[in-house]
């Protein structure tokens, strides 16, 4: 008899992009192609091509996993680890049956249960009581199976006090500590889980840790688990697949992959060196960054950059801008108010640049530099040449509270209450320590 | 190893997920386990329906009782429409009005629930085909309690019930499939093609004039009243008269039979283009 559960071959996605670039032309070209999409579509239409409702000229293919590749054998926990946008969510998707793949086939022997994002079925109105029927309906449960797990799923997810309340009154480690309880008291063979433990404190973080290890050493059942956190990864898989960029790029134990993945990431670029170009008026010749720490304890980015200049340099600005893993500008700055004469000489100087790097949320960071003439069609880019950087967090910060927003700025202090004065004797406040 | 206790019905359960586009039947096995969520859409659906009115309930018969009330006005006082076997109009029509509401009002919901669920659908998976099929089935709290009243009216009106009652749940298995079929359609239609939005109301209003609610169907000539036979709330809508009704002649036998064909080839075609169209719904909700 075979164990194996999970067979996936020669899996492959593809989205088409375009949406993002449509808002991007102009009106002109907006209203010409509203006018003319309706006679194209029924074109389409009739073609056979079906699939309207979307662009025509712009759609761009863009695969999100490529050639997947890999088996799961009945009651292992396999990781799935990469970067944003490497195809991990993608997968999943595809192996809870939410959306087909457009080429190869993926085989599965049981019920699947997934956990995918925050509230997956629950309805805001409706109780916790009756949000746990419907939920446990959704993943495929029968009322019976939901009775005889009722109070299990209750007390594994601490919310009895709640249960007849809205969940839209939940708090969103609740509706999360619900959903995995749900889903990891259901009775299927296969769980799908996608970065749950990105929401709920520690100790609710060790507990879902602990069920996950039981439900696949006693009850024989098969997780595929996404993460980021190569801590959670470590602790809880068997075999772990790396994805990058929709290819599977390696797979093997926990550590050889996640030691892998960890070095890539960790491989800063922290020095350039840009090659003499005689026809540059203005030449970067180097530019490297270093971590400083900040007169109030922050931590930052210190740039620094050496040029020559080798004609007058009145209106050239130097300008550095940091870019996020998204390639979203995050962060720009020039010289413009820098006033110090040595703007204007001739000759090779160095200049430096701190960049509150702290405000970010942790992630990978690319920095651009170059020098830009405003007004005139002239600049000096160097776009070979980018610095790169990674704002780390310890796990247990990262875990609570970094991850799950989507904001490029992230500062968790910053809080202060206005009101009174603080009366727990164990809660002292920075002003009078 | 041994002590490993197995999830039960491990060994039955197999998917192979593949691409779209392939013409594929409903397993029927999914269908039997998500029965729950079916249950559980219908409800929500049939308590969504008179959420935050203030009459709530009754307004299952309301409905039915004005527009029969003001059909009878234009129809019968003003226009002097006959009605088939010379049958009371209020009542010819109110018994009408059963399985048409039915028929509309389904396939209005059924057509606007792929999109309305967009949530869910993009969130988990399951047999989308509950959804078109849970939106009808919900109009049966619509549909009983309307038809009570009919069953009242008739004896009012002096119509007792016959063995043609018998007949009842046949009936109503045409209204059902006949409304499910054209839901199937319109719903995956509705979910690729926003235009189809627009074009329901128009449709609904057509396929009302072309259904002997307002007249009888002997008005018409042969050959027209073979055609309107094509359009499978027809021969339902005759159906239900002459089984609440009782005194008044069959409906030909081979229009049934039309009525019939047309909409098992809709409910076939139905099933068919919507578990195609099935999987794309997720990238269009």
């Amino acid at each position: 008899m075979s164990d194996v559960v999970i067979e996936v071959e020669n899996l492959s996605k593809m989205f088409y992009i375009g949406a993002s670039q449509a808002e991007q032309t102009s009106l002109r070209t907006a209203l010409k192609q509203t006018a003319t999409a309706p006679i194209e579509r029924i074109k389409r239409l009739f073609r056979g091509e079906g699939g309207a409702g979307r662009a025509i000229s712009l759609e761009e293919p863009f695969w999100a996993l490529q050639d997947i590749n890999f088996r799961v054998k009945q009651g292992e926990v396999l990781g799935v680890i990469g970067h944003n946008g490497a195809g991990k969510s993608t997968l999943l998707k595809i192996l809870s049956r939410i959306t087909p793949p457009s080429t190869g086939v993926a085989r599965i022997h049981g019920r699947v249960g997934s956990l995918l994002e925050v509230g997956t079925g629950f309805h805001p109105e409706l109780t916790g009581r009756s949000n746990i029927f419907l939920n446990g309906a959704v993943l495929g449960m029968g009322r019976q199976e939901i009775i005889r797990k009722f109070d299990e799923i209750v007390a594994f997810a601490e919310v009895e006090q709640f249960i007849d309340t809205p969940v839209k009154f939940y708090s969103s480690g609740m509706y999360m500590r619900l959903a995995f309880a749900v889903a990891a008291h259901l009775e299927t063979e296969i769980l799908l889980i996608d970065e749950v433990l990105a929401v709920g404190d520690a100790s609710f973080q060790q507990k879902c840790l602990a069920k996950m290890d039981d439900v696949t050493t006693n009850e024989g059942r098969t997780i595929l688990f996404v993460s980021h956190f190569p801590g959670a990864i470590k602790a809880l898989c068997n075999r772990v697949i790396l994805l990058e960029n929709g290819y599977l790029k390696m797979q093997g134990t926990p550590d050889e992959v996640v030691d892998f993945y960890l070095g890539e990431i960790a491989a800063p670029v922290t020095e350039v060196h840009i090659p003499e170009d005689p026809s540059i008026r203005v030449q970067i010749t180097n530019a490297a960054i270093e971590p400083i720490y900040l007169p109030d304890g922050e931590e930052g980015m210190l740039f620094k950059c050496t040029y020559h200049a080798k004609q007058q340099l009145d209106n050239l600005l130097l300008c550095v801008e940091v870019f996020d893993s998204r390639d979203i500008s995050i962060y720009y700055s020039n010289n413009d108010y820098l006033s110090d004469p040595r703007k204007r000489q001739l000759g090779t100087h160095t200049v430096s640049l701190v960049i509150p790097s702290y405000l970010f949320r942790p992630g990978e960071y690319k920095v651009a530099f170059g020098f830009w003439e405003p007004g005139f069609d002239y600049a000096e880019h160097f776009p070979e040449a980018r610095l790169k950087f990674s704002r780390a967090e310890p796990m247990s910060r990262l875990s609570r509270h970094g991850v799950a927003w989507p904001s490029a700025i992230y500062k968790p202090d910053g809080w202060n209450y206005l009101n009174g004065s603080a009366n727990g004797v164990e809660a002292p406040s920075h002003e009078h320590a | 190893m041994a002590e490993i206790t197995k999830p039960q019905s491990s060994s039955t359960t197999y998917i192979e997920i593949t691409p779209p586009g392939r013409l594929e039947w409903p397993s029927l096995r999914d269908l039997y386990n998500y029965r729950e969520l079916f249950y559980t859409l219908t409800w929500r659906d049939i308590r969504v329906l008179y959420k935050q009115t203030i009459i709530g309930a009754p307004w299952a018969v309301l409905q039915p009782l004005i527009m029969m009330a003001i059909y009878t006005f234009v129809f019968d006082t003003l226009l002097q429409v006959p009605t088939t076997g010379d049958v009371p109009f209020p009542l010819s029509i109110f018994v009408a009005l059963l399985g048409w509401n039915f028929f509309g009002n389904g396939v209005a919901r059924a057509a606007s629930s792929i999109i309305g669920n967009g949530g869910l659908i993009r969130k988990v998976y399951f047999p989308r085909i509950l959804l078109p099929f849970s939106s009808i089935i919900s109009g049966l709290a619509d549909l009983i309690p309307a038809f009570v009243l009919a069953v009242i009216f008739a004896l009012i009106y002096g119509y007792p019930p016959t063995l043609n009652y018998l007949l009842l749940p046949i009936v109503l298995m045409l209204l059902v499939a006949t409304t499910f079929g054209w839901a199937l359609w319109l719903s995956a239609l509705n979910a690729q093609y926003r235009d189809v939005n627009m074009a329901i109301p128009l449709l609904l209003q057509i396929l009302f004039w072309l259904t002997p609610i307002l007249y009888p169907a002997d008005l018409l000539g042969e050959t027209w009243r073979t055609f309107i036979s094509i359009f499978p709330m027809t021969g339902v809508v005759e159906m239900f008269r002459w089984a609440i009704i009782g005194d008044i002649a069959m409906p030909p036998l081979h229009l049934l039979l039309i009525s019939s064909i047309s909409a098992v080839v809709f409910i076939v075609g139905g099933i068919l283009y919507f578990q195609r169209a099935e999987k794309t719904f997720v990238d269009l909700v």
